[in-house]
């Protein structure tokens, strides 16, 4: 249990900024994800935190104790590798025990064969096996014990990593992608294991992951690395809402948010393709770029819709569609969704109009940051006029 | 035109021919196999198999090299070699020289591959260095080691003079003279060794190291036994093997520096197996020592593919 306070890190190579003045507090049982795209430096921060590398500058806080002078092991954290680095040598119930007998046991006491001479022995052993043993239920491991890591799946390998950082209760869990190994279902199998083990733990968690989907689904707050630089920390909801940073916006959220070009008219009227949408922001700028995700926008009539283009692709998803639609400035068609029942009703090449939901558009300035923007009032009296 | 059509039908017949067609496959297949494999088999034959036999033979006869004539004497060859004192002190330097030679240069090579390793500068300069006895003659060098371990102008008494210390006369005292000699083999055998370690270490995923370090090991001996030992396991089983059947083959310092001597302090079974078959000509006699050689390569490798290969084999 413990809050981990990340004051102005930097890390660099020579010349080259891995990390630049990364602020950041994990709270106490948290389970907080470090997300990026590959490069972004999330993986160095997560391993800066382990100790196993060491900050250029900036300090680093674990239960409001100062832990940059310490080893790795002093500072009581558990880490999940990517590759699991499980020692292929040993048995899994020696993988998970390894944590304990490295900690609690004097260096005579790990000796072969007479380790098993000295008093205590076998209190310790059965202490040793009791540990093991409650972790492998947990993670319905039991029948593996005796096996060796060459033996196992991906999957099981995953479990034995996990339960080799559980068995020792750290003050906080590491994990550097874990699930990248595995296969697409079994990731997402695994992705609420996680999260239900961090629920029943009650530990703190950093996770690592380019996988935004990953984010998303198991944490409760993201942090969003770019080019080393913390972008935006928020809750998920929070984070596909009200992105700080045309970035986040593009990186949350699959398929991927709609930008669409566009500028301010003199009324403060956001402009896209020579339409006014309703949607109002401070009046003045040219080259902002309007997000609107697939959810926010409809497909309707072309006189009711703010824009217009060609619907060249219906994706069928199930439950739901996504219509392509080419809109004829725009060098990308523009993602729409519609519920079954239109999406059944399109016509491929049909000229259609698309509406966007003012409430829920974002704007972003020229160097990509984000406006505050409003719903046009105007229109609301508008449309209740008209109702 | 009215050629037989393949009959299309499924019918018994058929299906029987297609079986012999199948079975006459398999046949011709064995047949490639074992013709694929003439060369090798032969080969191997005439240069492997053929001599040992050749040799097991020889040691059941009185041949000596130029008779035109031999008798089978039976085990009387053999009776002879466990009554013979020179013999069995030949055998018990042998296996001095290997107990100490074996561990000498696994040990050094594998901790001068861990500091090179480790190291941040000059690694295949190190390497280079170690590596350079591999490459030299033995024969040559032990004329230099000769030079080295004169008695009165050899360097190394010159400088033990220096430190006002006389130097033992190293190459004829009886006994000092074997292990004078296991640390020449030693010096020779490092590199080799160091070489093959340091390419193991290198396989080693430094991800292990930082799960170790996560997980408590903190210490260097901790690392060692936790990750670095285990799995060097394969490697240091293969440097074990190489390095025990080189031992059991010292010959060249011997023969150059000592000849077996003073006093057969220095003898060992190549030697003696050597001198009897090429300066007594007691080609026969020669032969049972060859056999008893045969011997412990061959338990050797029995020991290493039994017990050992298992346990250093993990996935």
């Amino acid at each position: 249990m413990a809050e981990i306070a990340i004051r102005k890190l930097n890390k660099s190579f020579g010349e080259t900024q891995i990390l630049d003045q990364i602020d950041l507090t994990v709270r106490d049982g948290e389970f907080m994800t470090l997300v990026g795209p590959s490069g972004c430096g999330k993986s160095t921060l997560l391993r800066i935190i382990a100790g196993l590398e060491s900050q250029t500058n900036g300090q680093i806080n674990i239960s409001g104790q100062p832990v940059d002078q310490l080893r790795p092991k002093d500072r009581n954290l558990s880490m999940v590798f990517q590759s699991y680095a499980l020692y292929p040598h040993l048995t899994v119930k020696e993988n998970i025990a390894t944590p304990i007998r490295m900690r609690s046991y004097r260096w005579y006491q790990r000796l072969p064969l007479l380790a098993q001479l000295l008093p205590g022995a076998a209190e310790r052993q059965a202490g040793i096996d009791s540990k093991v043993a409650a972790v492998a239920e947990l993670l319905q491991i039991e029948h593996l014990l005796d096996r060796r890591p060459g033996e196992l799946s991906g999957g099981q390998r995953q479990r034995v990593a996990l339960g080799r950082a559980m068995v020792r209760d750290p003050a906080a869990f590491l994990m550097d992608e874990p699930l990248s190994n595995l296969d697409a279902k079994l990731r997402v199998h695994m992705r609420t294991e996680i999260a239900q083990l961090h629920k029943q733990l009650g530990t703190t968690f950093i996770y690592v992951t380019h996988d935004q989907a990953e984010a998303m689904t198991m944490s409760d707050r993201i942090a969003l690395m770019m080019d080393g630089k913390l972008l935006q920390v928020a809750t998920p909801e929070e984070i596909y809402r009200n992105p700080v940073d045309v970035r986040v916006a593009e990186f949350i959220g699959s398929p991927k948010i709609n930008l669409l070009p566009g500028e301010v008219n003199h009324a403060g009227r956001v402009v896209v393709c020579g339409c006014p949408l309703r949607v109002a922001t401070q009046p003045g700028q040219t080259h902002i770029r309007v997000g609107v995700r697939p959810e926010n926008a409809t497909v309707c009539r072309v006189e009711q819709g703010d824009i217009q283009g060609q619907l060249i692709y219906l994706e069928n998803m199930g439950a739901e569609f996504f219509a392509h639609i080419t809109i004829d400035t725009l060098a990308e068609p523009m993602l729409v969704r519609c519920d079954v029942e239109q999406g059944q009703q399109l016509v491929l090449g049909a000229t259609v109009g698309i509406r966007i939901k003012p409430k829920h558009t974002l704007v972003f300035d020229q160097q990509g940051r984000r406006v505050a923007s409003e719903k046009v009032a105007a229109e609301v009296h508008h449309e209740s006029a008209t109702a | 035109m009215n050629l037989p059509l393949p009959e299309t039908s499924p019918s018994l017949p058929r299906r029987t021919s297609r079986w012999r067609l199948y079975r006459g496959a398999e046949q011709y297949e064995r047949l490639l196999g074992w013709f694929l494999s003439l060369p090798a088999a032969g080969l191997m034959l005439l240069f492997l198999i053929g001599p040992i036999v050749a040799v097991l033979l020889l040691s059941f006869t009185d041949w000596q090299l130029g008779m035109s004539a031999f008798e089978w004497i039976g085990l009387d060859n053999y009776a002879e070699l466990f009554g013979d004192h020179t013999f069995w002190q030949s055998l018990k330097n042998t296996m001095i020289y290997v107990a100490i030679v074996v561990p000498g240069s696994v040990l050094l090579g594998l901790g001068a591959a861990m500091l090179i390793e480790a190291g941040k500068q000059g690694k295949s300069f190190y390497r280079a260095v170690y590596f350079l006895p591999v490459m030299a003659t033995l024969i040559a060098m032990s004329i230099v080691w000769q030079v080295i371990l004169h008695p009165d102008f050899g360097l190394l008494n010159l400088i033990l003079k220096e430190l006002g210390i006389t130097g033992p006369n190293w190459l004829q005292d009886g006994d000092l003279v074997l292990y004078v000699l296991c640390g020449i083999g030693i010096w020779q055998q490092v590199g080799f060794n160091l070489v093959l370690f340091l390419s193991g270490l290198m396989t080693i995923p430094s991800h292990l190291y930082e799960a170790a370090e996560m997980d408590g090991a903190s210490s260097a001996w901790d690392r060692f036994r936790l990750v670095t030992w285990p799995l060097l396991g394969p490697i240091t089983l293969f440097v074990l093997v190489i390095t025990s059947s080189k031992a059991f083959q010292v010959f060249d310092t011997v023969q150059v520096l000592t000849k077996g001597g003073p006093n057969k302090a220095s003898e060992v079974l190549l030697y003696t197996m050597y001198t009897e078959a090429f300066e007594y000509f007691r080609t026969s006699y020669a032969a049972a020592i060859t056999v008893v050689f045969l011997f412990f390569v061959l338990l050797l490798t029995l020991i290493k593919t039994r017990f050992v290969e298992r346990k250093v084999h993990y996935s």
